[in-house]
């Protein structure tokens, strides 16, 4: 059986050293924005989990891409494995920038196109997770999950241009105190955000690479089941 | 299978738990000033008094309605001053008193606004002045700060329990076939 | 071409067939939409004020889950009845199938619109006879039958095909339901064609992209 979650992962060492030099300039190193105040450190939190559920997504549909195309089972790995990790971190966009509009924007959510295009995609990952577990598994679950992996990704960039339409048409609420005001930070806030990036970024693939052995695990455990039974049969007879 | 050093739920739970107790640390060393039981009083610079050394002993803010506070300090009186720039000075009265001066008067030239947290007259926090109700978006800071890691750590504790599991199955496959 | 025509036309039909005889999906996604539209108009206290407002997002959001009702059938009984390895076994491309059923499925909810739209403009006061709703309610139609149709096809043989259906169908078609509902909008409201074009061009998009893809993509759905 593979490895799984090794705590001298180098991965994982390597993440939590980063974590600690980006908590670090988040909340002692950079100076707190003015107009927004101690919130606007919130953003050094959301903008990385929603590149990280971007980059999920991107994962999924690639990899989907790759199984339909390839037929071998470790795009499937890769696919689920990115799928769960990007919902979580999806999951997390949502609520970060709820918490950060509330305070600033005045409200906890408004129709803008990306708060919409952000909502619905994780509706379409959530549904994606939801189908992998309760379709049986075999070579018929990974063809179907596959197929919707690419379908949320075909429909990306459609959900994002109706967004923006129907957020001209219904102008979003945006009434905070600093919902214009320009950022007093200039270039440390962009210091910081990448940094910030990078840090979860790492996150994000040890993540997925934990959750791609344990799928391995998993998929080992079946054919030793079977080995087993057939073991055992033969035996009998 | 080769031994390798896993998690289990507990070693899990004793890495959330010194994870959580260090960033919490963090945050409290952080905002130090506004965790203390204090008073906090903004505005701006109207004195700014030195000793022959240059060294700052005492300055006076003006508040909203004009009312002036005179301050005292203490060797540990922080200070978190930016200059025109928006460079942050981070230090404290007993390692850098002149500079402290240097920066108040900057500021009293510039007519920047100043927070200063006190007790008994004597400034415990010299910083520039945030906006809004800092108490409040700390809130929201925290809840995020919060919710990141609780989810992360459900998640993982998600995984670890998946791989207990497995591992569990596997035992007993090998116990059969063994 | 034609003989390709032949087969989605033989397959629309023979759904049709079962549909005239036994009427389960027109009745199911007829009388839920009805239902849906009625208890939104005691739900929103309606008035001729508000109607405008709400109506068009009512029809639709109506049309859209009693769809899904109808499009749950679609392969069940296909499943139940064993037909699904016969229609296989047949030498017809596997996107030919998927085209019929979605024929089929196309025409079932566009009866049911037949059904449901009078009704609403008779509870919501609201002038919905024109030619703007027709092309609406045709590229809506279609866009929902395509994807509709592929969902189904997957969710056959899911533990809880009900939930499951809705789940994925829902999000995937909000993009066309929020031109339906936004270009119905601009129709009640008495715009013309080129207030609600973006929004028909945004459904002709989607129909079109769902479409290719789908029937492209169906040949790795009834596999094995």
């Amino acid at each position: 059986m593979t490895k799984v979650l090794n705590l001298l992962d180098p991965l994982l060492i390597l993440s939590a050293a980063l974590m600690g030099l980006t908590l670090y300039l988040i909340f002692v190193w950079v100076p707190t924005e003015l107009n927004q105040g101690a919130v606007q450190r919130i953003l050094y939190f959301h903008v990385p989990v929603a590149w990280g559920s971007m980059l999920g997504i991107f994962v999924v549909s690639g990899s989907s891409f790759m199984y339909l195309w390839k037929k071998n089972e470790k795009w499937d790995r890769l696919a689920v494995a990115s799928a769960e990790v990007g919902v979580v971190f999806g999951g997390l966009m949502l609520l970060t920038g709820m918490i950060w509009a509330r305070p600033v924007w005045a409200v906890w959510w408004t129709g803008e196109a990306k708060l919409t295009t952000a909502l619905i995609l994780f509706f379409i990952y959530v549904a994606y997770l939801m189908f992998r577990a309760y379709f049986p598994p075999g070579a018929q679950r990974m063809r179907l999950a596959a197929i919707i992996g690419l379908i949320g990704a075909i429909d990306t960039p459609i959900i994002y241009f109706a967004a923006n339409l129907w957020a001209d048409a219904h102008p979003p609420i945006i009434a905070g105190p600093a919902a214009d005001a320009e950022s007093t930070l200039g270039s440390d806030l962009g210091m910081v955000l990448l940094a910030s990036t990078l840090t979860f970024t790492f996150i994000f693939i040890y993540l997925v690479q934990t959750r791609y052995k344990i799928r391995k695990s998993e998929d080992d455990l079946i054919e030793l089941k079977r080995a087993s039974t057939a073991a055992v049969m033969t035996g009998a007879n | 299978m080769t031994v390798t050093r896993t998690i289990t739920r507990a070693g899990a739970l004793r890495i959330a738990f010194a994870m959580i107790v260090a960033l919490s640390l963090s945050i409290v060393q952080t905002n130090v000033s506004s965790a203390q039981d204090a008073s906090v009083l903004s505005g701006i610079v109207v004195g700014v008094e030195t000793d022959e050394n240059g060294n700052l002993t005492r300055f006076a803010v003006s508040d909203s309605s004009g009312e002036v506070t005179t301050f005292e300090l203490s060797a540990d009186t922080q200070y978190g001053l930016e200059n025109q720039a928006g460079d942050r000075w981070v230090s404290n009265q007993g390692d850098e008193p002149s500079e402290a001066a240097r920066r108040l008067r900057d500021h009293r030239e510039r007519f920047a606004p100043i927070t200063v947290s006190f007790e008994n007259g004597t400034a415990l926090s010299v910083v520039e002045r945030e906006e809004g109700k800092l108490e409040a978006n700390l809130g929201y800071l925290f809840a995020v700060f919060a919710i990141t890691w609780a989810l992360f750590f459900a998640y993982v504790l998600y995984v670890g329990s998946k791989q207990r599991v497995l591992q569990h199955e596997i035992a007993k496959l090998q116990d059969k076939l063994g | 071409m034609k003989g390709s025509l032949a087969i989605i036309w033989a397959i629309g039909r023979k759904d049709l067939l079962l549909e005239i005889r036994n009427k389960d999906v027109v009745v199911a996604v007829a009388g839920f939409a009805l239902l849906v539209v009625v208890i939104f108009t005691f739900a929103t206290d309606l008035n001729q004020a508000n109607a405008k407002l709400v109506g068009p997002g009512v029809l639709w959001a109506g049309i859209a889950f009693a769809g899904v009702t109808g499009l749950n059938r679609a392969f069940a009984l296909e499943v139940e009845g064993n037909t699904l390895e016969a229609l296989m076994l047949a030498p017809i491309s596997r996107d030919l199938i998927y085209l019929g059923k979605a024929l089929g499925n196309f025409l079932f909810i566009t009866v049911a619109q037949i059904i449901v739209i009078p009704v609403f403009a008779v509870l919501f006061n609201l002038v919905v006879f024109r030619w703007e709703m027709l092309a609406i309610s045709l590229l809506t139609t279609l866009g929902f039958s395509a994807v509709g149709t592929l969902f189904a096809a997957m969710s056959v043989r899911v533990r809880a095909r009900e939930v499951m259906l809705p789940l994925l169908f829902l999000p995937v078609v909000t993009p066309l339901l929020m031109a339906a509902v936004e270009s119905t909008s601009h129709m009640v409201n008495g715009r013309s064609w080129s207030d609600m074009s973006q929004w028909l061009q945004l459904a002709v998009a989607f129909d079109v992209a769902f479409i290719v893809v789908s029937a492209f993509i169906f040949q790795h759905i009834l596999e094995d």
